[in-house]
């Protein structure tokens, strides 16, 4: 889909989807609580079919979702990013948020050695102190470790 | 109370002087490394400032960001490549200008320019914020919903390129901002029956995940550090003689400091448009606009004066409004309102000491830049090497525990994240993040105005004339109209331009 004129197209319609879905959303509300958001839906629902319409007349770019980025490569590192998120948050912070950073660095070099991979630890480790003494230490704010509770 | 001994004796403290220097290194390493941003780094900062008094946390914030401007010169002049978007135009003259070896007059052009168009913008803070806040006192509900809509168009139309798509981004985060409890009725709205949603979506994470992660993700394409820099070798004496250069040009820094002030303003303008009006600006001014682009000293002081002068500039209706003239001013008020402190005149009389601290600490963080930048420049030079997936790998980490740290909530996280995923759709499919940012940080404030004023006007008797008649009110729906308008047409004869040029092709090979 490298043609703005179908991103713009499949853009209009998730864009008119999404406002369908949050229209559902307002039955049974008071006029008072509905009018701000109606209002807004309906606009943005007018401006989708300007969107698509004008992409249907006018002549279309080129539009790359990846950019110079190898598409493999950014899935990857994209989805080892939500790993760690959400294995930081529901399973446990250090572990996951370690692993993933180190993972990341690993997977962002285009060329390994031992040397790198021990310096590259060290730099976890560092980042890992960091938080544990400035914002649990320091802040208070203790990050979530359901697997270790 | 404005209490000058308060706000001297605690910004005169050594820890704040500390700490202010630390976050315009920061800041200025945040600029020199070319795909982050001063906005990313206000973001990332910001969790470290909880803790601090609101005057100190402005301040430190305030240093990233003036910071930032200048640590984008660096990028510019010695690999040809921008470190902010603001600094593009310094790489014209900048670049030319170290390949001929003349890198380190080129580098302290530079930061003298930032330090002083800096200086020239917190000055027009400082006595234009007043008079603004005065003005915005007068606001009603009705002039506070249309000052959100004249906002909300005019960072559209100017942030993406794409007046339609900026628009649309601007709608989209209306729409997020209405996620959570009604603010009168008390209903839940947009909430799909989940308890984690009843608050609606915390502004400051969205924020850091718009503008952060994006940014991180567009830096995976190169995992290893910049190559081909100009040579910077530091000769005695170069310092005099730049500064005696300086002063020679100084008009400049009238010239583009007063484009960098009109356009920092503007909500959604930012740097990266006044420096091109200011560089065009000078070359029409100067004597000789033929050696622009060679490497001529006018042309490092005009976009460097001008981006700093935006920094001030883009405050000014931040503080006064609460509508931010930028991307990273968005994310000032963000932090604004997690300190509590909410912009307009009553900032001004109930919170004297917090902004008069932070007014005279951007002052004194000019002066710290210059003094850092004459220092530590060797270091700031080498930071351009660091690969970028230490950058990356840290971006990342550093936006989860930010996020977290606000309220310790894991739904601030997601939310960061699910923002940041967003921010990179709109960005790669040109809907820009600034318009949907605006829209979730104004979101509030205009369907607060709104339903006040068709309250109001009903006890009146009249909503229509109520929204339409008040004379501040006709003037901002003018305003709205100029500025879509213009922009309309702005695109459409771009788009003909374009067509023209296009049919000019296609005939060329028949003949």
């Amino acid at each position: 889909m490298n043609n703005s004129r179908n991103v713009d197209i499949v853009s209009a319609a998730v864009i008119m989807l999404i406002c369908l879905v949050l229209h559902s959303q307002l039955a049974r509300i008071p006029v008072e609580g509905l009018i701000f958001p109606m209002s807004v839906i309906y606009l943005l629902m007018g401006c989708s079919v300007l969107l698509a319409g004008r992409a249907l007349l006018a002549p279309g770019q080129s539009i790359s979702f990846f950019g110079e980025i190898p598409p493999f490569r950014w899935c990857l590192i994209t989805a080892v990013y939500l790993i760690q998120v959400l294995g930081a948050m529901y399973i446990s912070f250090r572990l996951f948020m370690s692993i993933g950073m180190f993972v990341t660095l690993f997977l962002m070099e285009d060329s390994h050695s031992l040397k790198r991979l021990a310096f590259n630890a060290v730099f976890v480790l560092c980042f890992m102190a960091f938080f544990q003494v400035f914002f649990t230490n320091v802040m208070h704010i203790y990050f979530p470790e359901p697997l270790f509770e | 109370m404005f209490d000058p001994w308060f706000v001297f004796s605690h910004l005169l403290d050594p820890v704040t002087m500390l700490l202010m220097a630390l976050s315009a290194c920061f800041g200025i390493i945040m600029g020199a490394i070319p795909g982050l941003s001063g906005t990313l780094g206000i973001a990332l900062l910001l969790p470290f400032t909880f803790g601090l008094e609101p005057g100190l946390a402005l301040l430190m914030l305030g240093a990233v960001y003036c910071g930032s401007e200048y640590g984008g010169s660096i990028p510019s002049i010695l690999i040809n490549t921008p470190g902010t978007a603001a600094a593009l135009c310094t790489t014209f003259d900048g670049h030319p200008m170290a390949r001929n070896g003349q890198a380190q007059k080129a580098l302290l052009t530079a930061l003298l320019s930032s330090v002083f168009g800096g200086l020239f913008g917190v000055c027009s803070l400082v006595f234009l914020s007043v008079p603004l806040a005065r003005v915005a006192m007068s606001f009603g509900a009705p002039e506070q919903f249309w000052l959100c809509v004249f906002a909300l168009t005019i960072i559209a139309s100017l942030s993406s390129g794409h007046v339609l798509k900026g628009i649309i981004g601007a709608l989209l985060g209306l729409l997020l901002a209405c996620v959570g409890m009604d603010p009168i009725t008390g209903i839940p709205r947009f909430t799909f029956n989940t308890m984690e949603l009843m608050n609606g979506i915390n502004v400051v994470p969205a924020l850091i995940g718009l503008f952060a992660i994006p940014q991180a993700l567009m830096l995976i394409s190169s995992g290893e550090g910049k190559s081909g820099m100009a040579p910077y070798r530091p000769a005695p004496g170069v310092l005099l003689r730049t500064i005696k250069d300086f002063f020679r040009r100084i008009w400049v820094v009238g010239v583009s400091g007063m484009v960098g002030l009109i356009i920092g303003i503007m909500p959604g303008a930012g740097g990266n448009i006044a420096s091109f009006i200011a560089y065009n600006e000078t070359k029409r001014f100067s004597r000789h606009p033929e050696k622009f682009g060679t490497g001529v000293m006018e042309g490092i002081m005009a976009p460097e004066v001008c981006n700093n002068a935006v920094v001030g500039g883009a405050q000014i209706p931040m503080l006064t409004l609460g509508i931010p003239g930028s991307a990273p001013a968005a994310v000032m008020l963000g932090a604004l309102m997690t300190h509590g402190l909410k912009p307009g005149f009553a900032l001004f009389t109930e919170q004297s000491n917090v902004v008069f601290t932070y007014f005279i600490g951007l002052f004194l963080a000019n002066i710290m830049i210059l003094i850092l930048g004459l220092a530590l420049i060797r270091i700031f030079v080498r930071v351009l090497q660091v690969p970028q997936s230490f950058l990356f790998a840290a971006i990342v980490a550093m936006s989860v525990v930010g996020a977290y740290s606000i309220n310790n909530a894991v739904m601030d996280v997601l939310s960061m994240c699910a923002g940041g995923l967003l921010g990179y759709v709109l960005i790669r499919f040109r809907f820009g993040v600034a318009p949907l940012a605006l829209g979730l940080i104004l979101g509030t404030m205009m369907e607060e105005g709104f339903k006040l004023s068709l309250h109001l006007g009903a006890a009146e008797g009249n909503v229509l004339l109520f929204f339409f008649s008040r004379p501040q009110s006709l003037m901002l729906i003018v305003l709205t109209f100029l500025s879509l308008g213009y922009s309309i047409w702005k695109e459409i004869s771009a788009a003909r331009r374009a067509g023209a040029k296009g049919a000019c092709h296609e005939q060329q090979p028949q003949r």
